[in-house]
């Protein structure tokens, strides 16, 4: 692109490129700001992708939110500088983040994220980096949401909410080695849970199975709705049996 | 299993938050009727309807997931227009769905526009980046040298794309194309 007002300039065209247009293109902190916002929404839209996809898992929900809230904190100083952001730019960002993650969050997706074994790294690694409050991206901790799902899906029966609470107990405690459950991270939680040990989340597994299966968003919805708009359409399903005949001799006699 | 309420309002009555919730209660006890046992005691609303009055005090209409055998847990998704949030709360208050929750790639959506809305280098960024973009390509001269430098360094050409706000993520792809 800087290469063509000199371009211009050796074909000897007859093109007025405007001043306005050539100090653009030879602005050097304009293309620094093209490549800065490349970075700042980077991280935002390959999560877009990601969860609009259909291999997307519920827990990755938080997850991905976690990840652009991490994003925005670690942004290189070139892009800072480039996009003249403050530290309290930066704050602000993180707040962007947690009202969006509000408008749709339900505790599940905080359960779900505690759930999934593929997140444990994540966790450590960022709790390394940040402080814990980094972590609560909703109005409580990550384990107080957790506990308020299991208490709302025991609904008025104690007995059940407390062996419930303590299965999730003993799962945060779980020793991580080559026997436990929960040791091949690369598999969808779905289905290590369905595998997992019956005698010790018996309550819990059939709960959670439902929680991790479901869809991260409207996306696949909109995709179907888009296809049947087009073959249900208002046009044809107005049209009248005369018209019918009208259109097919027309499209007859067009072949 | 999953249900696009869309399809079960394709009628001439507005799309407001009680209509759209009648419409998704209505499809929820359908589709319960089909997948679940009636519990003892309890007659489906379409029995009931062709039943006697002397038959029908005998028998109560299911209605909850209590009437049902095992019923599932039923939870309800939505996107981000105000009509469906307030949709989302009429199902949390009657208590109909256990949990409900948005779309996630709607709510990054929104706040990959509001990054751009908020701060002002980065809404300016955007708005130079429409302008150089919409100057290419409405001179035809311009558009074909531009052509000649794509060939010349990467053997392709390239199109010079422009954002749309309903389509998710455009604006990255925008500045990455002219990266």
């Amino acid at each position: 692109m800087c290469q063509l007002p000199t371009e211009i300039m050796s074909n000897d065209l007859d093109v007025d490129l405007p001043n306005n247009l050539k100090d653009l293109i030879l602005t050097a902190s304009f293309w620094k700001g093209v490549v800065a916002v490349e970075v700042l929404l980077s991280v935002v839209c390959s999560c877009l992708s990601y969860l609009e996809g259909d291999e997307s898992t519920f827990s990755s929900v938080y997850a991905c939110f976690l990840a652009v809230a991490h994003h925005f904190r670690m942004l290189p100083p070139d892009v800072r500088a480039a996009l003249d952001l403050s530290n309290a730019d930066v704050d602000k960002m993180h707040t962007l983040v947690c009202h969006h993650l509000k408008t749709i969050f339900s505790p599940t997706h905080a359960l779900a994220f505690r759930t999934d074994p593929l997140f444990d790294d994540l966790r450590d690694n960022l709790a390394k980096l940040h402080m814990d409050a980094f972590f609560n991206l909703g109005d409580l901790t990550i384990l107080q949401e957790c506990k308020k799902v299991i208490k709302r899906m025991a609904a008025t029966d104690v007995l059940l909410n407390r062996l419930m609470q303590s299965e999730f107990g003993l799962y945060t405690i779980r020793v991580e080695d080559n026997d436990d459950d929960f040791a091949d991270v690369l598999s969808m939680p779905q289905h290590m849970l369905a595998l997992a040990d019956d005698s010790v989340y018996s309550h819990l597994k059939k709960p959670l199975l439902a929680i991790h299966k479901m869809p991260t968003g409207a996306s696949a919805g909109e995709r179907n709705h888009k296809s049947a708009n087009r073959v249900h359409s208002r046009n044809r399903s107005r049209l009248a049996a005369g018209k019918v005949e009208v259109g097919t001799a027309i499209v007859f006699n067009a072949q | 299993m999953a249900f696009f309420l869309e399809h079960f309002s394709m009628e001439l009555c507005r799309k407001s938050a009680e209509n759209l919730y009648e419409k998704l209660i209505d499809c929820k006890r359908r589709l319960l009727f089909t997948i679940r046992e009636l519990a003892p005691g309890f007659v489906s609303h379409i029995v009931s309807s062709y039943a006697g009055d002397g038959d029908a005090n005998l028998q109560q209409v299911a209605t909850m997931n209590e009437h049902f055998v095992g019923a599932p847990m039923f939870t309800f998704c939505f996107d981000s227009p105000s009509v469906m949030i307030k949709l989302r709360r009429l199902c949390i208050q009657d208590t109909e769905f256990l949990f409900v929750f948005g779309c996630s790639p709607h709510a990054l959506h929104n706040l990959c526009m509001d990054l751009v809305k908020e701060f002002p280098v980065v809404k300016l960024i955007v708005k130079q980046i429409v302008f150089l973009v919409k100057s290419v390509r409405k001179t035809h001269l311009i558009q074909q040298l531009f052509d000649k430098i794509c060939k010349e360094n990467y053997g392709i050409t390239l199109v010079l794309i422009l954002f749309t706000k309903t389509r998710w993520g455009t604006v990255r792809n925008v500045a990455k194309r002219l990266n």
